[in-house]
């Protein structure tokens, strides 16, 4: 993991309770300077908390949150100076247009590039004397993103932008973004739901489950090694055990199904794969690469019970 | 200083309608006079009473309503998270909204000033003097006051439970800790008690609602959680420091007396001395004081007695109207309640020589009375009502009677009006009307002889002495008004006899003495004194005079005269003394009071020196301080 003084955004075993409600347990992640770090999880696995406590808006309940390896709860005033935030709910003040909400930032940053304000404004098409309470969501998202845009900040934090954007909206916002990224190569922490729209941009993903974290990594090797394999499970006469043909991988998730198998596996590589087609009763063994989509589904998709029950049944109907 | 300017600047635009609210407000106080008809002056003073409250209403609405949704509303939908997703410290944040509220307030309660101001030509007259830019100041305070009650109301934790607890045991510590107060009647030192617990703790709000901003940020529970261990430390805190502080009121004793006065025991060994006491306000409570060793009892007497020939005492308690009684003479002091309450907490009263019985003249419901009680058992003895409206001084004369002497304490201080002298006899339970003091005014002082027998009557503005007899008041001897005469004071001697004090003209004074039936037989020429006052026999025919040789001299350079009634020789003994006998007898409405010839009572002086309370004796010249600004 990179030190907090090497990366832009760093956690160190961060937790959030509220009550005797979990939100966030255990979470370290480190996104490295020029990286777009995706965070996925499902709705209440904890992003937004996460969030708000990588931006000093809230105490962690125990761990702790670094930008630019400063404590973000001690020094959040001075290090958002350097971030822009895009958050989940849109929440500038209502009665305020958009001019008025970037005349507003702009006495508060350092430097502030107000023409590429009013440009962002333009081509996303928001009027700019309407009171922010009046827009659409994807104007109130459009007009945050601009703002945040404003004082060309090293870390751009993102919290479910597209949530609720129709599908230009949501194409506009991706185009600033890597626009974003080609111009000026900043660093990205997006949690989003739009897996399809974030998959070819996102270079590190982290995906958090009830809370916890349970996969960050860098996205091509995360890639690489999940795969979906189908085969058939046949009886022989020399085959003692079933169920146990998939043990050469770590299956994240097994479907029986009339025709044989579905299988995910996170630890995939040819020649694991060349073992696992001799065994014994396996037979029409094929794999496919997976999507981000695909991925999340396969990790976050079901409680750990379903996917216990899920390998048992796999088990039993091989037997 | 930018970030803040520009919150603060937000603020105000955000809520900016209420400008324009204040300006249609300000018109009412101009349509009002027009409604009921008033012109000219009266019209301007009742633009500016309506004015006046319709601004500081405005001021204070805005205040509580602003105070109340401004940052703990954002803090608890987060949308809030807009000014903290900004380089804005917590700091700049929560003073530039709370800043602009505190403007935008301020400036409409101005605005809705501006139409009266116009129209009354720039003068507004503020009903009973008030400060309209103070109690706007007070509108500003609730402020902070609201902005962290809606913290504690919109967070719905059950954490709302501790604070109103807390709430309700400081209130409780506060209302125990003034009750004493309230009931010394010290009014100022309450007063400022209570604001400096107000100051305490709103400075403790303002802290706990900066405190919530910073630690709950977009978290409404956690600003709750920082919000209420300061709220709680401010006013708990401020409720035990009021404690302590009307703990130490509380705590006065007679060293911390400035200038003591009070009434003292015949023989002047006890004294119930009060007066104004080192900074502590108006609580004046009295002590008993043991003059020998020190020793004192706090009390809060309406009205006192000592037993003239027993060390014992009596006292009306002001708080509950009880009759409390003290053996003086016993190693401890703890106050006796008798059973007897007073229904008015308010009456004048007389114990008996051997400190018994105890009579006292109260009044209820507007019927004045009389009744007599026996001090040990509080069994009653007599009780009659008496006719006269007015206000009676009494004394025992013996064990049995008991004589009132009633006049108009209403009266016009020139207007003359007679003193009815009633007997209450105890045995017979009946009162009676024994006789008549004809011809005297309100401030007259009446003395009554060592022996009972006669009465001496002196009415202070004029110089005018009647000698009367004490039962009848049938006049003995008269000593009018003179020409020659600017001043005169009058006082019996031990033998039954009395003496005048006259001052002559601008720079003579001197002393006349006369017998029992008013025979003068010998005058004393006090030369070189504008000023010149009979005090007390320090022995047989041994009296002091208080003499001062200048116009203008106050009794802090006076003379103390020692002067041989029988040889006439007169002597100076000391300076800037004065006989407590004088003093309490000016002041009290005890006319039987006589100090014993060569008591310690004839020899406690005042000494301007270090406002003390000492003992001179003249004859021998021994003096010590008794009480003063150190223990005695």
């Amino acid at each position: 993991m990179t030190t907090p003084r090497e990366a832009a955004v760093s956690l160190e075993r961060l937790m959030v309770r509220y009550g005797h409600a979990t939100a966030c347990e255990d979470v370290s992640l480190s996104v490295t300077r020029g990286a777009v770090y995706a965070l996925l999880g499902r709705n209440g696995a904890g992003k937004s908390s996460l969030v708000r406590c990588l931006l000093g808006q809230q105490k962690p309940t125990a761990g702790r949150a670094f930008l630019f390896g400063e404590d973000v709860w001690k020094r959040r005033a001075s290090l958002m100076a350097r971030v822009g935030v895009v958050p989940e709910e849109p929440d500038a003040p209502p009665a305020m247009t958009a001019r008025q909400i970037a005349d507003f930032c702009r006495r508060l940053y350092p430097s502030w590039d107000q023409a590429a304000v009013n440009q962002r404004l333009e081509r996303f098409g928001v009027p700019t004397d309407v009171p922010f309470g009046k827009l659409s969501k994807g104007e109130k998202g459009e007009v945050m993103l601009a703002v945040a845009l404003g004082h060309e900040p090293e870390l751009l934090v993102l919290d479910d932008p597209t949530l609720g954007l129709d599908v230009v909206a949501r194409k506009a916002l991706y185009e600033e973004l890597v626009g974003e990224l080609a111009d000026r190569g900043t660093t990205v922490l997006i949690t989003t739901h739009d897996l399809s729209g974030i998959e070819g941009i996102a270079t590190q993903i982290g995906i958090l489950k009830d809370g916890r974290l349970v996969l960050d990594e860098d996205a091509e090797t995360l890639k690489s090694r999940f795969r979906r394999i189908r085969y058939g499970n046949q009886m022989t006469e020399t085959r003692s055990a079933y169920g146990t043909e998939l043990d050469v991988f770590e299956a994240v998730k097994v479907k029986v199904r009339g025709w044989g198998v579905d299988a995910v596996v996170s630890n995939y590589d040819d020649v694991s794969f060349e073992r696992f087609r001799q065994t014994d009763g396996v037979v029409d063994a094929e794999i496919a690469p997976m999507s981000l989509e695909e991925i999340f589904l396969a990790v976050a998709g079901e409680g750990p019970a379903e996917k216990a029950i899920g390998a048992q049944i796999a088990k039993g109907a091989s037997r | 200083m930018r970030g803040f300017v520009t919150v603060a600047r937000r603020e105000i635009a955000e809520n900016r309608m209420a400008l324009l609210a204040a300006l249609i407000a300000g018109m009412s106080p101009i349509a009002v006079p027009i409604v009921r008809n008033f012109h000219g002056a009266h019209a301007s003073e009742e633009r500016s009473l309506v004015v006046f409250f319709a601004a500081v209403t405005l001021a204070a609405g805005l205040s509580i309503a602003l105070g109340f949704s401004t940052l703990s509303q954002g803090i608890s939908n987060r949308q809030i998270g807009f000014f903290f997703a900004r380089p804005l410290s917590s700091l700049t944040i929560w003073a530039g909204k709370l800043t602009g509220v505190a403007a935008l307030a301020l400036a409409a309660a101005l605005i809705a000033t501006l139409p009266t101001l116009l129209v009354n030509g720039g003068n507004l007259q503020m009903p009973f003097g008030w400060s309209l830019w103070l109690f706007l100041a007070l509108a500003l305070l609730l402020i902070p006051v609201s902005h962290a009650l809606s913290v504690l109301l919109r967070s719905r934790s059950a954490l709302i439970g501790a604070d109103f607890l807390v709430f309700g045991l400081a209130a409780l510590v506060v209302a125990l800790a003034a009750r004493p107060l309230v009931r010394a009647h010290a009014v100022i030192a309450l007063r400022w008690g209570l604001i400096g617990v107000a100051v305490i703790v709103w400075l403790g709000v303002l802290a706990a609602g900066y405190r919530a901003v910073a630690r709950g940020r977009t978290d409404i529970r956690a600003a709750h959680r920082a919000l209420s261990p300061v709220l709680w430390s401010a006013v708990l805190g401020g409720a035990l420091l009021f404690a302590g502080y009307t703990a130490w009121l509380l705590a006065a004793t007679p060293a911390d007396l400035q200038g003591a006065w009070g009434t003292f025991s015949s023989q002047g060994r006890y004294a119930v001395l009060s007066g104004e006491l080192r900074h502590r306000f108006d609580y004046r409570p009295h002590f008993v004081v043991d003059l020998r060793n020190g020793r004192f009892l706090k009390i809060h007497p309406t009205g006192s007695a000592f037993s003239s020939a027993a060390e014992k005492m009596i006292w009306i308690d002001e708080r509950d109207g009880e009759l409390y009684r003290l053996d003086l003479a016993s190693r401890a002091w703890p106050p006796q309640p008798t059973r007897i309450i007073l229904s008015s907490r308010w009456g004048s009263l007389a114990l008996s020589p051997d400190g018994e019985r105890v009579a006292i003249v109260e009044s209820s419901f507007g019927k004045r009375s009389i009744s007599a009680y026996e001090v040990s058992t509080g069994r009653l003895l007599a009780a009659a009502s008496l006719p006269d409206k007015s206000n009676g001084r009494l004394c025992f004369v013996g064990q049995d009677r008991v004589r009132v002497y009633a006049g108009n304490q209403f009266a016009a201080p020139t207007e003359l009006f007679s003193v009815a002298i009633w007997e209450l006899d105890i045995p017979r339970r009946r009162v009676d009307r024994v006789g008549e003091l004809g011809q005297i005014r309100r401030r007259t002082l009446l003395k009554v002889s060592p022996a009972g027998d006669r009465l001496l009557a002196l009415d202070r503005p004029t110089g005018a002495v009647t000698l009367a007899d004490a039962r009848s008041g049938r006049p003995i001897a008269a000593f009018p008004p003179a020409s020659n005469v600017a001043k005169r004071n009058a006082r019996f001697l031990s033998d039954g006899g009395f003496v005048l004090a006259e001052v002559l003209g601008k720079s003579d004074a001197r002393l006349r003495l006369f017998d029992r039936d008013g025979g003068e037989f010998r005058t004393i020429a006090l030369p070189n004194a504008f000023f010149a006052v009979a005090g007390e026999e320090v022995a047989p025919r041994r009296l002091i005079v208080v003499c001062r040789d200048r116009e203008l001299a106050n009794w802090t350079t006076q003379a103390v005269l020692l002067v041989n009634l029988d040889t006439g020789e007169v002597r100076e003994v000391a300076r800037g003394l004065h006989p407590v006998g004088v003093w309490a007898e000016w002041m009290g409405d005890d006319p039987s009071h006589f100090s014993l010839p060569g008591s310690d009572a004839t020899k406690l002086f005042y000494a301007a020196a270090g406002n003390s309370l000492v003992y001179f004796d003249p004859l021998t010249g021994e003096r010590h301080a008794v009480l003063g600004p150190h223990r005695p």
